[in-house]
């Protein structure tokens, strides 16, 4: 039988949907997992240190700054480059770093008193944020290649998704409960129409962060040379490129004098950070970057404003350049990584992260849910298929709760604590693929479920028992970040609790 | 039995050429760019970001065409237009 032409097309473009949608949904699976996660990256990095002091109101700039600069004149006066984080709606501590010719540092001070904050060692959130576009264990360049085919196939699997769809309006109304791989196909067309322009968006815009490795053709063409192609960045990123040292020493204007000058050329938007080369130096420069969170002020541009200042005279050396295709391309930086969103934003973002990843999992359960029911089809295939299902849907998320663990019960003097966490993560995730091949099927989505669950609803309980923040405290004492943490641990052990329910009684 | 033959093999070469032009085009659409009359940078970055759109469009066009021949032909004016205009920039 010949099909018309629209049938074929949408054949075609199905097939093409269904081998991307396989070959790489796991692997889109864990990134869309830790994107979703690194909306919350300041808040996991908080509730990952407890002892960093709770301060409800962020202390002012201007003598956090000063707390920072006495800090690096003493502790760090040799260092070829300074940076300085100030405390924010997020994140109420400064964060101090420098490198140098004597190596790195990097510390967490109290803006109130400018003491030293005395944090466990852990990568905290930015381990979700790091892994998201260069996952771990293998060479930085190689897996942000890899994270780039994925989210093209990613980008391309939409594309033929919807051209697949005959009534993309009507699938999204229709549900039909309890029917195997109709409610599979259901439910992945609910979590992929429901959020299509969140799907497309981030999808596209997480390519455009690292446009400059992905598509570097007509850079090369057009600046030869290495040293034009760093103008580029600096055009658009507060950077400041290494310069050698005069030698000559020269005492540095007062901080609070460039960010005065900064803040009446942004309109009164905050710095968030100062980065300075060469402190103390004749040739000293410092950069002073506003906070992107000022939407009202600066805009959604990933790329905020940013100056650059001679740090001895005062001179402004100069600012981000602006011009169309540089703000678009700030624009959709910061679509992706959403840090001008206030709270009801930031959740909107985490949950239509969610519906990406459940899109993934209900695409990845309805491909062996249709082959189940075929009698000729390959046993073997489908057989790994499941279990890479299980392994990743199931215990991807389980070795996540239970990094959250390692973060709770390893010892703090541990040498090297921050990458055991890590290591800790991948051995259960290691553990689970190990389980999920020894087990029946259904057992081992059922254990894992129940597993998850058990660590999730633990959580709460060992974070009261092994830090002096557990729940009543928190609640005591308006802490809301820690009280959050608890309920949404709790509502997601439940969610797992169904699943487990689920697949013992299906 | 060449229907079957067709199936598996048909389906290769459209990943092939999908993947294959796709490239080429993404390389030479982001260096064609610079034929634009702006200034380098502005034009070097806006051929990054729509650099991400010529690849998808080119692999989903790949897919659309009725057969390959019709594929290879749709993406013979596209090319031709590119490697113009990127020999027209004087590169």
């Amino acid at each position: 039988m010949i099909a018309p032409l629209g049938a074929r097309i949408r054949q075609r473009m199905a097939q093409l949907h269904r081998w991307t949608g396989l070959l790489l949904g796991w692997l889109l699976f864990v990134i869309f997992l830790t994107g979703t996660l690194s909306f919350f990256r300041q808040e996991l990095s908080l509730w990952m240190q407890p002892e960093r002091p709770f301060i409800a109101d962020p202390v002012p700039s201007k003598a956090a700054f000063e707390h920072a600069y006495q800090y690096l004149r003493q502790q760090a006066p040799e260092a070829s480059h300074w940076s300085v984080t100030l405390p924010d709606a997020r994140d109420p501590l400064l964060a101090l770093s420098w490198r140098g010719p004597e190596g790195r540092g990097q510390v967490l001070l109290n803006p109130l008193d400018g003491r030293r904050v005395e944090a466990r060692d852990t990568r905290g959130g930015d381990f979700f944020y790091r892994f998201h576009f260069q996952l771990h264990y293998i060479p930085v360049l190689l897996a942000r290649y890899l994270v780039g085919i994925a989210a093209m196939m990613m980008l391309i699997a939409l594309i033929t998704g919807v051209i697949t769809h005959k009534k993309i309006l009507k699938d999204f109304f229709t549900f039909r409960g309890g029917k195997g791989q109709r409610s599979w196909l259901d439910a992945h067309n609910g979590f992929s129409v429901l959020a299509l322009p969140f799907h497309l968006m981030i999808t596209y815009t997480g390519l455009v962060t690292l446009m400059m490795l992905y598509i570097p053709w007509g850079m090369e063409k057009a600046f030869p040379e290495q040293e034009q192609r760093q103008h580029l960045v600096t055009d658009v990123f507060a950077f400041l490129p290494a310069e050698p040292r005069s030698g000559e020493q020269a005492a540095m204007l007062p901080w609070e004098q460039l960010l005065a000058k900064s803040e009446v050329y942004w309109q009164g938007a905050q710095a968030g950070r100062i980065q300075v080369a060469n402190p103390g130096d004749r040739n000293a420069k410092a950069v002073l970057e506003a906070n992107s969170d000022q939407s009202d002020i600066l805009g959604i541009s990933g790329h905020p404003p940013f100056m650059v200042f001679d740090a001895v005279s005062g001179e402004l050396l100069r600012e981000k350049v602006l011009a169309p295709a540089y703000d678009s391309y700030g624009i959709l930086l910061g679509l992706h990584l959403g840090r001008f969103a206030d709270w009801p934003g930031r959740w909107l973002y985490v949950l239509l992260g969610t519906a990406g990843c459940c899109m993934l999992a209900t695409g990845l359960l309805l491909w062996t849910s249709k082959r189940r029911k075929k009698p000729g089809h390959s046993r073997a295939g489908l057989w790994i298929v499941d279990r890479l299902n299980l392994t990743t849907l199931a215990g991807f998320p389980l070795a996540v709760v239970a990094m959250f663990w390692l973060n709770r019960l390893l010892p703090l003097e541990l040498p090297g604590r921050a990458n055991w966490e890590i290591h800790g993560l991948f051995l259960v995730w290691l553990a689970m693929f190990l389980h999920a091949l020894l087990r029946p099927l259904k057992r081992g989505w059922y254990e894992q479920w129940m597993l998850a669950g058990i660590l999730l609803l633990g959580l709460p309980v060992l974070n009261l028992l092994t830090t002096d923040r557990g729940f009543p405290d928190s609640l005591l004492s308006g802490d809301w970040l820690f009280v959050g943490f608890d309920v949404v641990l709790v509502a997601l052990a439940a969610l797992m609790f169904r699943f487990a329910r689920q697949k013992r009684e299906s | 039995m060449p229907a079957k033959v067709r199936f598996h093999f048909e389906p290769c070469l459209r990943i092939l050429l999908a993947t294959l032009s796709a490239f080429l085009l993404t390389r030479w659409s982001s260096i064609a760019v610079l034929a634009l009359p702006w200034s380098p940078e502005q034009s070097v970055v806006t051929g990054m970001q729509l650099g991400f759109v010529v690849f998808a469009a080119t692999v989903v066009w790949v897919f659309v065409a009725s057969s390959l021949r019709n594929a290879c032909l749709g993406l013979l004016s596209p090319t031709l237009l590119l490697i113009y205009f990127s020999h027209g920039a004087g590169l």
